[in-house]
């Protein structure tokens, strides 16, 4: 199944215009998990703003499936 | 075939006798996008000489993990290691955009360096280019971030083709820079804010190429530059286009 990773922040709203194939919604989040630890990691490198940055993961329809924020990929305690 | 119908740099930059020594065993090769010129540890067949498309060099672990070490086009020649003869690399070679060339056996790519003692320089010349090429791509990995080493990578692309528009997909773009997928679509969508490129599915549009070397910053032009030093000036030929960089 194609699902589409949608970057919402403040700012901006980029459109993955060419989707990933993943077997499952489950596997979908959990590759979005990676990659927000990725675009996370980047982030803080280069003192920027995390807060409210999100993927929010849509079907062929546009459809949202679920949503990830990036703060939730940071282990604090 | 006759030299000058050849846009790879380095037959070109040949003299004719050497030239000669390769020309009989030459041979015209179709290399569409994916054709793969070398799987890691397996005997190479031949010496690939493109005039047109883009490569790459893959670095790769038999778990599955690669990256890009080094891309190519017309200005050289893959795999490196078999001016010498030799059989087989470490590396997965395949084209990434579609083109042509030429090619030769191996052994009689040897043969040919035995006989002539000036054949083999521009050879060298590009390995040690080449070189260049994936060390500063280790640097920009290490001190640049993703937006920048994207841009270096669609510049040194752009180099290697005629034409503004590169089709290449989202997900092959994330594998040869060893980042993970929707990364790329994040960093495609700050280089168009910038009004750098243009993306849609399946490509990548160049549209201010100043503006993507301001933005790569010192990550590109330093290979391009020790190309030209090494390389450059060969053709004064009108009918070739503008020759492509390192």
């Amino acid at each position: 199944m194609l699902f589409y990773f949608n970057v919402r922040s403040d700012r901006s709203y980029d459109v993955d215009e060419e989707g990933i194939e993943l077997p499952s919604l489950d596997a979908a989040r959990r590759e979005a998990i990676k990659s927000a630890r990725e675009m996370v990691a980047e982030l803080i490198l280069h003192n920027q703003r995390i807060d409210g940055m999100r993927f929010e993961i849509t079907d062929g329809t546009g459809a949202l499936l679920v949503t990830v924020p990036f703060k939730d990929v940071i282990i604090l305690d | 075939m006759d030299i000058s119908r050849s846009s790879n740099r380095i037959l070109r930059s040949l003299s004719e006798a050497d030239f000669g020594l390769l020309k009989p065993f030459l041979e015209e090769v179709e290399m569409p996008s994916r054709y793969q010129i070398a799987l890691p540890d397996t005997l190479l067949e031949h010496v690939y000489f493109p005039d047109s498309g883009i490569g790459a060099v893959m670095s790769v672990l038999s778990d599955g993990k690669k990256a890009e070490a080094g891309m190519f086009g017309s200005e050289g020649f893959v795999p490196t290691s078999t001016i010498i003869g030799d059989r087989v690399v470490p590396y997965l070679i395949e084209m990434q955009v579609a083109g042509r060339g030429y090619r030769i056996p191996v052994d009689k790519m040897r043969e040919a360096t035995e006989q002539s003692t000036t054949l083999q320089v521009p050879f060298i010349k590009y390995m040690h280019v080449f070189a260049v090429q994936v060390s500063y791509t280790a640097l920009a990995n290490a001190k640049f971030r993703v937006e920048q080493r994207l841009a270096r990578w669609i510049l040194m692309c752009h180099d290697r083709v005629t034409t503004d528009v590169l089709v290449i997909t989202h997900e092959y773009i994330a594998f040869l820079l060893g980042i993970r997928r929707p990364s790329v679509t994040t960093a495609l969508h700050v280089l168009e804010g910038h009004k750098l490129i243009r993306s849609n599915r399946g490509t990548i549009i160049v549209v201010n190429r100043l503006g993507l070397e301001c933005f790569a910053a010192g990550s590109y032009g330093l290979p391009e530059r020790e190309f030209d030093r090494l390389l450059g000036a060969n053709d004064s030929d009108a009918d070739v286009a503008p020759p492509p960089k390192t």
